[in-house]
């Protein structure tokens, strides 16, 4: 029961929820966001609700892609949803909230996804090998090969190969997008989990890399900073930041495919961006 | 017990659709090579780094790999673009180029252990990208 005596849909939140959050500590919490900017207050939120994201991602969990990326969405409409969510009006968050993690994730499906057609054996095997991989690599505290992922797997050498390979039509994730983002307001996961590299100094290029770079996202940045500045490998990077190494694999050739693209429109127009 | 040095061997007509066979064969070679999944994914990423502004022109495109004991020598040729050439070979983007173009050295460290640049008396160039994977 809460705080203020209200029991209402008392048991669904403590399914929901890691541990009972009261009405009256969820308002307070709430108020320090909004009025004082309370970032504290904000990560506690967020740490809170996960469990209602990571129930609402697993309602996709048959559409073909990975949980894991869904939950990642889903965070983004949670973060909305508590920056955006008015105290005055009455409602509790997780009411507020869950129609805005949903839609994330909707949007997530229409957006994004295969660019390409690839058969569904093969989508499937992609999103199965990106599970495979993450166990055999804490497993094996290395890559695997292709032969381990076969096996795993129960599929064929060539299968893999092949299955990796579709992978690339896979668009991948761009939760975190600024700049080109089609919306303005996307919030990114690193705002709340702190910020690792305030620094990006490059070398000899740095002058015109870097307004470039500031257009990727905060964990592009890292991602490519950890693999090309530190020399980090993509296993180690995944278990730095908290995602598959095949989805490191994809943030790091995306990225460098965006810089690419960006560095040549800015020769083209002439202008540096900075 | 030393391994005999093969080469592996492709050339296709420099078409978009065409070049994830560059990848194909190095996943074949990956395979029975015993590589990680990393490892050829570094090697993916290098080969399409070294090609990505490559203009197709109605020519062809080879890729050799030689398989060595202690790694693998993927020579990629013939190349044209002549600023990619300048920088593999200054080690960074020329300073007319550097608003231009991503400095690739910074990209190829990181992704194989060796390159090298080899010119053409008809001005193009081939790239040799090597790896150890002993």
């Amino acid at each position: 029961m809460s705080e203020d005596g209200s029991v209402k849909n008392s048991n669904a939140r403590t399914a929901l929820f890691s541990e009972p959050i009261s009405t009256v500590a969820e308002k307070e919490l709430l108020r320090r966001v909004h009025r004082e900017t309370d970032t504290a207050a904000r990560d506690e939120l967020i740490t809170r609700y996960l469990p209602l994201v990571r129930s609402l991602a697993r309602r996709f969990a048959s559409r073909g892609q990975p949980v894991e990326d869904l939950i990642q969405v889903g965070s983004i409409g949670l973060i909305k949803a508590i920056d955006r969510f008015d105290i005055e009006r009455g409602v509790e968050l997780s009411t507020y909230a869950t129609p805005t993690i949903l839609g994330e994730i909707k949007r997530y499906f229409r957006d994004k996804g295969w660019a390409v057609k690839v058969p569904r054996a093969l989508q499937d095997l992609n999103i199965r090998l990106n599970k495979v991989m993450e166990q055999l690599t804490v497993e094996l505290n290395r890559s695997p090969t292709i032969s381990e992922l076969a096996v795993a797997c129960k599929v064929t050498e060539e299968e893999v190969l092949e299955a990796l390979e579709s992978g690339r039509a896979y668009n991948s994730l761009s939760l975190f997008s600024s700049g080109a983002s089609d919306d303005e307001d996307s919030l990114e996961l690193l705002d709340y989990l702190g910020r690792e590299e305030p620094e990006y100094e490059l070398v000899e290029q740095r002058r015109y890399l870097a307004p470039v770079m500031s257009q990727l996202d905060e964990r592009e940045r890292l991602i490519l900073h950890l693999r090309f500045f530190e020399g980090m490998t993509q296993t180690q990077i995944a278990a730095r930041v908290g995602i598959s190494q095949m989805h490191v694999s994809r943030l790091i050739r995306k990225s460098i495919d965006m810089l690419r693209q960006m560095m040549k429109d800015q020769g083209e127009d002439g202008s540096p961006t900075n | 017990m030393g391994l005999t040095t093969h080469t592996v061997s492709l050339t296709i007509p420099h078409d978009a659709d065409l070049l994830p066979l560059f990848s194909m064969i190095l996943g074949g070679i990956a395979l029975r090579r015993n590589l990680s999944f990393e490892t050829l994914d570094d090697l993916q990423l290098a080969v399409d780094s070294v090609l990505v502004d490559e203009k197709p022109g109605g020519r062809e495109i080879s890729m050799s790999v030689e398989l060595r004991e202690e790694g693998l020598d993927i020579r990629l040729s013939p190349l044209t673009q002549q600023d990619l050439r300048d920088t593999l070979v200054q080690g960074a983007v020329p300073a007319g180029a550097a608003d231009r173009c991503l400095d690739v050295c910074l990209i190829l460290r990181s992704l194989v252990d060796d390159y090298t640049v080899h010119d053409f008396e008809d001005g193009s160039y081939a790239v040799v990208l090597r790896k150890l994977t002993g």
